[in-house]
């Protein structure tokens, strides 16, 4: 019974089963970045968890200490000041990301002379290295030699003095999610744009029949269509906003008084500029509360959209 | 075998200090490179087969002075059979340190201007090499050792010292009716008064942008009123009415003579502004007159340089220092290695060409160096003789750098302060701020 | 006059015209800007007098100066293979992922997906000090392999989840008919559905490339030696650092390190598009 060509086919067959049932081939797809993600990341990441709780200094031992590196983080003036700004960063962004994406996607919906063009080059801001488009702003945005003040106060006259940027607290973050909106704006518009174009002409036009105005038709019938590709753009947002590290780094160092100083860049100073791993750990850890509640926010304010409509 | 090889080597190492009081360079010669001569034998035998990964930022500024370190570690490594790997990075420098401290990898040798005593956990005992050098170079001045020694032992060999110089145009001065730089702090208000008028305000680079410039620059103005970050014991020493007398100076100064972005400045905003002529004052090293030299003749040919003005407390200049330090995690032969080579090209021989290089942009902390060769020969710089026993770095008046102070300085507490006070002409408050800026860095600390 | 119809129609527009110009203002200017101070001369980078939003005297000394570099094909070559092994494996790992995840039953199935998704909210430098010890103990820290494994963290879970969604809307029926007609279930995936799913694939693709191209802490921090270094490191050390930020050629560095990505976008505009939200609306 157990002749090999018969031995073979029963291996061959237990394979070829393998990778047809559900049960098993699942698995087999799954296991390369399972395991991937398990070295990699999460035994990284429960590391780092475990170091949030010690005393983790650079070049020193982790020594377990429970809450301490917490309490001392709301003792910590900067960070108080931190979690305000990545709320004030992410909330600003992210409206006004969703807004003007919807305003450039309706502007985009309409057919003009060079679209094809224009729409390529849209995407410029969101995909150049940040680095190098934050390297532009700062050049733009400069105290002493800042573009912008010389066209804006010098040449068209629109304010009677240079504007202070990165200078003055408020201008400063302000200038940061001006940027922030700058890079992300692109990306809103585009996607928000295949969303609308993918709703069918049949329903506007039932709509536009019922007698509707096209901005109760859009909120009405387009908006609930495109709801869940709404949803999609602005949780990748989100996460990249709160948690974004490149541009305070680059342009404002967190200044001035900590004003621009976000959730990244407040553990990557206590990690690396001040030798504390663990303390810079716990910020993180504090992050992650607060962008769970952003994002179940922004999924039940789309929800009850649609439900109240 | 290997402990008792280096025993042997410190032992050398360190009688070559102490003969190298009277025998200057000669003796550190023969040490630097035994296996020239006959006689040095045991040196080359440890050392050889050695690597030393040396990690530090570029000297950007002056691209002059990366090639006099390479050119040496060429010739010392291909003498001693070591081997030397230069890693110069300008960002995320401090993400490299961290992960060479944390895996033992990546780093021997490390070059920074930040505190040593922030790293003082990571850092090798370097004792024997910085006092065989302070033998050599008639003892270091007290900013080195403040810098580079934590109480009990040197974990850093000082490199050297950045000084501030006042920055000026000599020529609008002129025209403004000054033939001298204004020697007090007040003159100098009553100068900038006029020359901000005449459309040329000064920049003094206060705020927490600039991580070189506002180091140095807002503690040239607070110590010259009598204001101090400590008390000899370590508390803080901040609150005091010369604290206040040097804000409200500064308000004055900025509202009269100062360009409104000063307190804003990055490190490259008042070389740019010097340059374009925007300004007609402020603090930096050379950086600004040698480009100019090359670039912009006509700034380069109306300004000259000055030592800072008097304060009711006296004169006082700034500096920061950069240093060398070994990771403890560098053992056996490797750590011998290092220590050889940092002695040998920290030698007064050779640590002449990088100072002669710089032409006055990194000075000596050894004052022996005051008789060699190596001052900038270019008038408007002989200022940096004058200036190198004078300057002082932030915290100095505590008896060694302490964690407290450094981290102070990352964050820029005190130019800070000085802008905040600018900001909303209430010394007061400012000063306030820095104090609740100090009392969240103790956490750190 | 005004009652010509063209012209009517002309100033109708006149108002749509002017809002689409503000908003590429807003976007492009920056761009116009950092073009244009790269073809200036170190002097006249400053120079605001005049015209100065037209180069007087445009030069391409700038691009000439980058390219003579030292180094500069090095960081470029560096970076590019880094973005592109870096973009195969996770693209890989995540097609296979993705399909499991979206389009097979087994236990499990819906836990993982959220887990992966998960492990995409843990921010770079939070996971740091432990990659930088595993990387050791592997025995690559410092060397340029090392990103090869620590890039796909951060591109594995965003593609997973990107893809799972795509799968989901791409239609079963296809590979359930060349199983009928004799395929195998792999054979039939492989051939049938992963064509279908390419759009997303891509889309896949281009946001892993464009975030290995971007990266800036490990790529510094994990790898040692000149002959090393990536694009973003190289361009900031050798324009950036100390007192001077060197406008012109960095910002003509900075025009040439985006040229590579802002191609792979006009290419594939349109499929990177529907990629995103086809796989948006079941996600």
């Amino acid at each position: 019974m157990a002749s090999p060509s018969s031995q073979n086919r029963t291996t061959g067959a237990f394979v070829s089963r393998l990778f047809y049932r559900e049960s098993t081939l699942g698995p087999i797809l799954l296991s390369p970045g399972f395991i991937f993600l398990i070295v990699m990341m999460a035994y990284p990441f429960v590391y780092a968890v475990y170091l949030s709780f010690t005393d983790k200094e650079s070049g020193g031992p982790a020594n377990f200490t429970g809450l301490e590196n917490f309490q001392k983080l709301f003792s910590y003036g900067p960070y108080g000041r931190t979690v305000i700004n990545s709320i004030v960063y992410t909330v600003f962004a992210l409206a006004l990301k969703f807004l003007g994406g919807l305003g450039l996607a309706s502007i985009l919906n309409r057919p003009f002379v060079g679209q094809r063009y224009v729409k390529a080059l849209m995407l410029l801001p969101w995909i150049m290295p940040t680095v190098f488009s934050t390297m532009i702003w700062q050049w733009i945005l400069a105290p002493g030699f800042s573009v912008a003040n010389i066209i804006l106060v010098e040449k068209l006259h629109i304010f009677s003095e240079n504007l202070p940027f990165l200078r003055d607290e408020r201008f400063a973050m302000a200038s940061l999610i001006g940027i922030n909106i700058w890079r992300g704006l692109p990306f809103f518009g585009i996607t928000f744009l295949a969303a609308i174009q993918g709703v069918s002409v049949e329903i506007l036009e039932a709509a536009k029949i019922d007698g509707a105005s096209p901005w109760v038709a859009f909120w009405r019938v387009t908006f609930p269509i495109i709801q869940p590709i709404v949803m999609v753009v602005v949780l990748i947002s989100t996460i990249g906003t709160i948690g974004d590290f490149d541009l305070p780094f680059l342009l404002t160092r967190g200044g001035p008084n900590d004003a621009t100083s976000l959730f990244s860049l407040l553990s990557y100073q206590l990690t690396f500029g001040s030798g504390r791993i663990g303390l810079g750990a716990a910020v993180t850890m504090t992050m992650f509360p607060l962008l769970t509640a952003l994002i179940v926010a922004s999924l039940i304010m789309v929800r009850r959209r649609q439900q109240n409509d | 075998m290997n402990q008792t090889k280096r025993v042997s080597r410190r032992k050398l190492l360190k009688a070559a200090g102490l003969v190298a009081i009277g025998a200057g360079a000669t003796t550190l010669a023969a040490c630097a490179a035994p296996a020239a001569g006959p006689g040095g034998s045991s040196g080359p035998v440890v050392l050889k087969g050695a690597t030393i990964n040396w990690l530090g930022g570029a000297w950007s500024f002056l691209p002059e002075l990366d090639p006099v370190i390479d050119a040496f570690a060429k010739d010392w490594g291909t003498q001693n059979g070591v081997t030397i790997n230069f890693t110069r990075e300008s960002t995320n420098l401090g993400a490299k340190i961290q992960t060479a401290i944390e895996t033992g990898q990546g780093a021997n040798i490390i070059q920074l201007a930040d505190a040593p005593a922030q790293y003082g956990k990571s850092l090798a005992d370097v004792s024997t090499v910085a006092e065989a050098l302070s033998a050599e170079g008639g003892g270091y001045l007290p900013a080195g050792t403040f810098q580079c020694n934590d109480g009990s032992r040197w974990i850093a060999v000082p490199l050297g010292q950045h000084n501030w110089f006042m920055n000026y145009r000599q020529d609008w001065f002129k025209e403004a009716g000054y033939d001298k730089f204004p020697d007090n702090f007040d003159d100098l208000l009553v100068a900038g008064t006029k020359l901000k008028a005449a459309g040329h305000p000064f920049g003094w680079t206060m705020g927490d942008k600039a991580g070189g410039d506002g180091n140095a620059a807002p503690y040239i103005m607070l110590w010259a009123f009598g204001g101090k970050e400590f008390n000899p014991d370590g508390s803080i020493a901040l609150d005091s009415k010369e604290t206040l007398a040097a804000l409200d100076y500064f308000i004055k100064f900025h509202k009269q003579a100062g360009d409104p972005d000063e307190i804003a400045y990055d490190d490259g905003a008042n070389n740019t502004a010097f340059n374009q002529g925007k300004i007609s004052l402020t603090a930096n090293v050379n950086t600004i007159y040698l480009p100019a030299k090359k670039n912009f003749p006509a700034v380069a040919e109306g300004m000259n340089h000055a030592v800072p003005p008097k304060g009711p407390a006296g004169r006082f200049g700034a500096c920061t220092l950069p240093w060398w330090g070994i990771l403890n995690k560098t053992t056996g032969a490797n750590l011998d290695a290092a220590k050889a080579y940092i002695r040998d090209f920290f030698a007064i021989k050779n640590l002449s060409k990088f100072y002669q290089a710089g032409q006055g942009y990194i000075l000596p902390v050894l004052p022996k160096y005051e008789t060699e060769p190596i001052w900038p020969s270019d008038p408007k710089l002989a200022i940096a003789k004058e200036m190198f026993k004078l300057a002082l770095p932030a915290g100095y008046n505590l008896k060694n750098q302490s964690k407290l102070s450094s981290l102070m300085q990352t964050k820029l507490v005190v130019g800070k302060m000085f802008a905040a006070a600018a900001t909303s002409g209430d010394p007061r408050k400012a000063l306030d701020g820095a104090l609740k800026d100090i009392s969240d860095l103790k956490v750190l600390a | 006059m005004t009652t010509n119809p063209a012209v009517r129609k002309a100033l109708k527009a006149l108002p749509f015209y002017l809002l689409l110009g503000a908003v590429l203002l807003f976007l492009l200017f920056p761009f116009y800007w950092g073009f244009v101070t790269s073809l200036k001369s170190e002097n006249d980078v400053y120079n605001f007098t005049g015209n100065f939003l037209i180069p007087e005297r445009p030069s391409l000394s700038n691009y000439d100066l980058v390219l003579t570099k030292r180094g500069y094909f090095t960081w470029f070559a560096n970076t590019f293979s880094v973005s592109l092994i870096s973009t195969v494996i996770s693209t890989g790992i995540s097609v296979m992922a993705g399909f499991a995840i979206a389009r097979l039953r087994f236990r499990g199935a819906a836990l993982a997906g959220t887990l992966i998704f998960v492990t995409y909210l843990a921010p770079r430098g939070f996971l740091f000090v432990p990659l930088a010890l595993i990387l050791r103990d592997i025995g690559i820290l410092g060397q340029i392999s090392s990103l090869y494994l620590t890039y796909p963290t951060f591109l594995i879970p965003f593609a997973t989840w990107l893809l799972s969604g795509y799968f989901t809307n791409v239609p079963r029926e296809p590979e359930e008919c060349a199983q009928v007609d004799g395929a195998s279930r792999i054979g039939a995936i492989v051939r049938i559905t992963l064509p279908m799913a390419m759009p997303g694939i891509i889309t896949a693709g281009i946001f892993a490339f464009t975030a290995s191209w971007n990266e800036l802490l490990y790529s510094i921090a994990f790898v040692n030696g000149e002959a090393n270094r990536m694009l973003t490191s190289g361009v900031l050390g050798a324009f950036t650092a100390g007192d001077f930020l060197i406008y012109g050629p960095m910002m003509a560095a900075a025009t040439l390190a985006s040229l590579p990505i802002a191609l792979l976008y006009v290419m594939f505009t349109d499929r990177f598009v529907s990629g995103i939200t086809a796989g948006a609306t079941k996600g």
